[in-house]
């Protein structure tokens, strides 16, 4: 954990630095309010970058001030934190899992890929099929039913019912 | 207010007004019971299909979502011990250990007319306060609401985060991103980078979608294929005898009490509500240690309180516009969006449309009770559906329900995107909810503010004039900064303790 | 495959371009016609607009109209859009008083009167002056004397930069009259702040303010047309009650427009479309419920009057 949130909070003190020099740009011609419109930002970024150091400082610091607190107060409290103390694996990025959700990227990609080409219902004729591989399913008549049955649900639902048009590609 | 009350029965009990609040009951039971789908999600995932039917019917049906999703968790939670949602965790305990003993259709029974029950207590005190309230709040100013905002969003950080520090980040993400796109109060464009997208902000829907279904969806693939476990049980449906109703109707009462005053509490939410009407009525009882091995009051308790927060929640919502917790958020943003503005001005210049909130309440409760008590059999089934078919459904319905409310591909594109940094934010222990109340309440914050201080000429002291916004501070900081306090002292204690019992 | 993709692509050239025969070779109109709307379902922009579409006969339009509704940006998403369809009158879209101005401000490139050709006008009403009618002040001319007498104390109530009813801010200023102007969200929003005494009078269409003006709780105190309003006849207009305020003519007006460039006979058919269904019952019904004014404007006084309100805007910015 201590890891992430060390590069979170510089990614955060980072954004929040851009955001605070661009918005340092909006108060210009902008009069007879108090308070213009730049100034919000200004006040949340500081916020947030106040935030994030504190952050930054406990993942860098917070286990030797624990120690030392503990040597101060004696060895009784060694359990308490647990959950922080124990360095636990929150992403583990070779696991069976991640490396499912990594091929789910891939297929969200060629989704949109599909979906600016051809349109709404060959991307998701190929969305469902896919993620239901990704899953592990493998019977062929099994996805097809269901490709079939959701298209055909939200044709009759938003098409026909609510009369929505679906997002149409560059070709159909 | 008696005509806008019958004008506002008459608008509900119309046929096809009827059939919406129903199908969104039916639709929000069923994401209920469904493990891993929360009712956040179902509101989120229903409420571009529900703008696109014409004002009050769109809020029946997203009313029938709100209470029947609630309700929902529990038939899983007593069948399978698998709370279908968080504010169901408390209903296993004692609805488990009845399903073993053969007694779920019993327990089932009691826990459905709980809920019902606590639905409707709920929304006849909202009916009843509700009014009372909105004159007092017709008073507040740019201050005040300023005050109430900040009260709001500290609250829900302060309840929803395991680490107040990753929660107040969070909300700061949430008011971050309510600043971009173009300023309607200055005309200035702020974030937009010259794009027209931008220009309108970042749409609610998509990021709401993103961060609840989405990232669910995302986090599915991670875990893997899971085929829930099948209750082997027969269900009948059984309404409770008249005996077993006089003998849970005490705590019943109680816990719909509990549950109508902890959800007019803005930032508390359906399970805080739930475990404290289960430990009172555990107080009470005269055989505590009976608790969690099958007393049918420990079933009624949590039930009658978490669908009473549904009416509880609505009253800071209507009378103020300020949400309790991320389920009332998207309520808000659904009003907002059909052009209500709730608020004390909604309560003298569209009474009608707050009496058809509060009777929609009412006919949502009677529906889920109705699906509750006939369709138990079916969502029995429907829980043991894997994930491996619900999860691209979902992918698909978020993808419609994202289009379909601006017709615009790029709000898809945003939906990916919150999505996937919703899905590591989350296994980082970012709290999801002050992000959406950041969302939600960052521009009401901002432009109260600017006013405040126009109004001030610039004088932040305005605060410390006006008692009600400055408690409201106070009690914003409060929730904020004593948690930390307290566990603090209540370790020393404890070592304190530690040391006198090893002497 | 590379074999089946070519043969597949054929074939959708091929049917398109059927397609397109077919589409050209009738008499206008001959498919399906769309009209973006660029603000939210239910809306009383969209309830009109589709009011007034609803209210054309099927003898005079036997084809579907499709109502899409392009949401952001305060309306210009959804403009931006319609101004890339093709000027074949297929595709209708909106002009309204808020992306007048929004050009005149320099807020959007689109040029509503060189870009677009109106059809025909669906909603034209007047803005009020509100209060509660205490004691400082209970008539507009009253509202005069009492900011005169007292230099930066009352506060009018308006809605953001690049609305209407902000421009009223600038109206008062410039009659020199030291009032403070705060900008609300939205006309409901203004309307709870003077009820609430944080601000002393507001500015708002009859659509919001009917309730509490029913209720007596708001009073209307002057009308920012230039001639009086049909719902408050009773009511003055700014102009009759003070010489400074003689060229004020505020309204919120929409119209239903399509691209430059469109074929004459096509413009025509819409004018004349839109005229009898705007006059007719159908439409009062829908009109009287949103408590709209009838419309005066007729199909040939459209571009004057849209040119008169850019060049009164200008004036104001």
């Amino acid at each position: 954990m201590k890891k992430y949130d060390i590069g979170v909070s510089i990614v955060l003190i980072l954004i929040s630095i851009y955001m605070v020099v661009t918005a340092s740009g909006y108060n210009e011609a902008v009069s007879g309010t108090a308070m213009g419109p730049g100034v919000w930002v200004i006040i949340l970024c500081v916020i947030m970058i106040i935030l994030s150091a504190i952050l930054l400082l406990r993942a860098l610091f917070g286990d030797k001030l624990k120690s030392l607190m503990q040597k101060k107060s004696g060895t009784s409290e060694a359990s308490e934190t647990t959950a922080e103390a124990t360095p636990e694996k929150v992403f583990d990025f070779k696991s069976p899992g991640m490396k499912r959700l990594y091929i789910a990227f891939g297929v969200l990609a060629v989704f949109v890929l599909l979906l600016k080409l051809f349109g709404f219902y060959i991307a998701v004729a190929f969305l469902l099929p896919a993620t239901m591989a990704i899953f592990g399913e493998r019977r062929w008549w099994m996805m097809l039913a269901i490709t079939a049955g959701s298209l055909l649900f939200i044709y009759i639902v938003f098409v026909l019912f609510l009369s929505i048009r679906l997002p149409q590609g560059i070709i159909f | 207010m008696l005509s806008s009350l019958l004008a506002a029965i008459s608008t509900v009990f119309t046929p096809f007004n009827l059939l919406l609040t129903f199908v969104g009951a039916f639709f929000g039971v069923f994401i209920g019971a469904m493990p891993g789908l929360t009712s956040i999600m179902g509101l989120s995932l229903l409420l571009p299909l529900t703008l696109t039917f014409e004002g009050n019917s769109g809020i029946l049906m997203l009313l029938g979502v709100f209470c029947g999703s609630i309700y929902g968790g529990s038939i899983t939670a007593i069948l399978i011990k698998t709370p279908g949602t968080a504010n169901s965790a408390a209903t296993v305990l004692d609805g488990y250990p009845l399903a073993q003993k053969g007694e779920a259709a019993k327990a089932l029974g009691v826990s459905t007319f709980a809920s019902t029950f606590g639905g409707i207590f709920s929304a006849i005190m909202l009916l009843w306060t509700a009014p009372l309230l909105s004159k007092v709040a017709l008073s507040f100013t740019s201050p005040e609401y300023f005050a109430l905002a900040v009260f709001g969003i500290s609250m829900v950080t302060s309840l929803s985060s395991k680490n107040i520090l990753k929660g107040l980040i969070s909300a700061v993400i949430g008011l971050l991103l309510a600043t971009v796109g173009m300023d309607s109060l200055t005309g200035a464009k702020r974030f937009t980078f010259d794009s027209t997208y931008l220009l309108g902000g970042i749409a609610m829907v998509p990021v709401l979608i993103g961060l609840y279904a989405f990232s669910q969806g995302l986090s599915n693939i991670v875990e893997g294929n899971k085929v829930p476990v099948k209750s082997k049980e027969k269900i009948r449906h059984t309404f409770p005898t008249p005996k077993i109703i006089k003998k849970i109707m005490p705590t019943v009462l109680r816990s719909s009490i509990i549950g109508t005053v902890i959800g007019a509490i803005p930032g508390t939410g359906g399970d805080i509500a739930c475990w404290t009407a289960y430990n009172e009525t555990k107080r009470w009882d005269k055989h505590p240690e009976e608790f969690g091995t099958g007393r049918i009051e420990g079933v009624a308790a949590p039930e009658a309180a978490n669908n009473a927060i549904s009416g509880g929640a609505l009253i800071p919502l209507l009378t103020l516009g300020i949400p309790g917790d991320a389920g009332t958020a998207i309520m808000l943003g659904a009003l907002m969006m059909q052009g209500i503005v709730p608020g004390p001005l909604l309560f003298t210049s569209e009474q009608e449309k707050v009496y058809i909130i509060i009777v929609g309440l009412f006919v949502a409760n009677i529906f889920m009770g109705i699906i509750g008590f006939s369709g138990i059999r079916l969502f029995a089934k429907i829980s043991a559906v894997s994930t491996r078919f619900l999860t691209p459904i979902v992918f698909v319905f978020c993808i419609v329900g994202t289009y379909a409310l601006n017709s615009n591909v790029n709000d898809i594109f945003l939906m990916f995107i919150v999505g996937i940094l919703a899905y590591f934010l989350q296994k980082l222990d970012f709290p999801m909810p002050p992000i959406v109340l950041g969302l939600i309440l960052g521009s009401t914050l901002e432009k109260n503010l600017q006013r405040t201080l126009i109004l001030s000429d610039g004088n932040f002291s305005i605060f410390l004039e006006r008692p009600i916004a400055l408690c409201l501070l106070i009690a914003a900081f409060a929730s904020i900064f004593l948690p930390p306090v307290i566990n603090l002292i209540k370790k020393k204690r404890a070592e304190k303790v530690d040391v006198v019992t090893a002497e | 495959m590379k074999k089946f993709i070519s043969l597949l692509l054929a074939g959708v050239m091929l049917l398109s371009l059927v397609g397109c025969g077919s589409t050209s070779s009738g008499e206008y109109p001959d498919g399906d016609i769309e009209i973006i709307i660029p603000y939210k379902v239910g809306g009383t922009t969209d309830l009109a607009v589709r009011g007034v579409l609803d209210a054309i006969p099927e003898d005079v339009l036997s084809v579907d109209i499709t109502v899409t509704n392009t949401v952001g940006g305060s309306g210009l998403i959804g403009t931006e859009e319609f101004m890339q369809a093709d000027a074949d009158g297929y595709t209708l879209g909106l002009l309204n008083c808020d992306l007048v101005l929004n050009y005149v401000t320099g807020a959007t490139e689109i040029n509503p009167m060189e870009d677009m050709i109106a059809l025909g006008c669906v909603e034209q009403d007047p803005y009020f002056l509100l209060c509660t009618g205490n004691d400082k002040f209970s008539t507009f001319a009253e509202f005069i004397s009492y900011a005169e007498a007292n230099p930066g104390e009352l506060v009018v109530g308006v809605t953001g930069v690049g609305t209407i009813p902000n421009l009223l801010g600038t109206i008062l200023t410039n009659a020199g009259l030291d009032v403070l102007v705060v900008p609300y969200d939205s006309a409901p929003d203004a309307i709870a702040a003077v009820l609430a005494g944080e601000s002393d009078i507001c500015i708002s269409a009859m659509a919001s303010a009917a309730g509490n003006l029913e209720s007596g709780d708001l009073i209307a105190i002057a009308a920012t047309s230039s001639e009086r309003s049909e719902t408050l006849p009773d009511v003055p207009t700014m102009a009759e009650v003070d010489d400074r305020f003689e060229s004020v003519n505020l309204l919120s007006w929409i119209m239903i427009a399509v691209p430059a460039g469109t074929d004459d006979d096509i413009v025509d058919f819409w004018k004349s479309a839109i005229a009898d269904a705007v006059a007719s019952d159908d439409y009062a019904e829908t009109r009287e419920s949103f408590y709209f004014e009838s419309i005066t404007l007729t199909a040939d006084d459209l571009d004057d009057f849209v040119d008169e309100q850019a060049e009164y805007y200008k004036t104001l910015t």
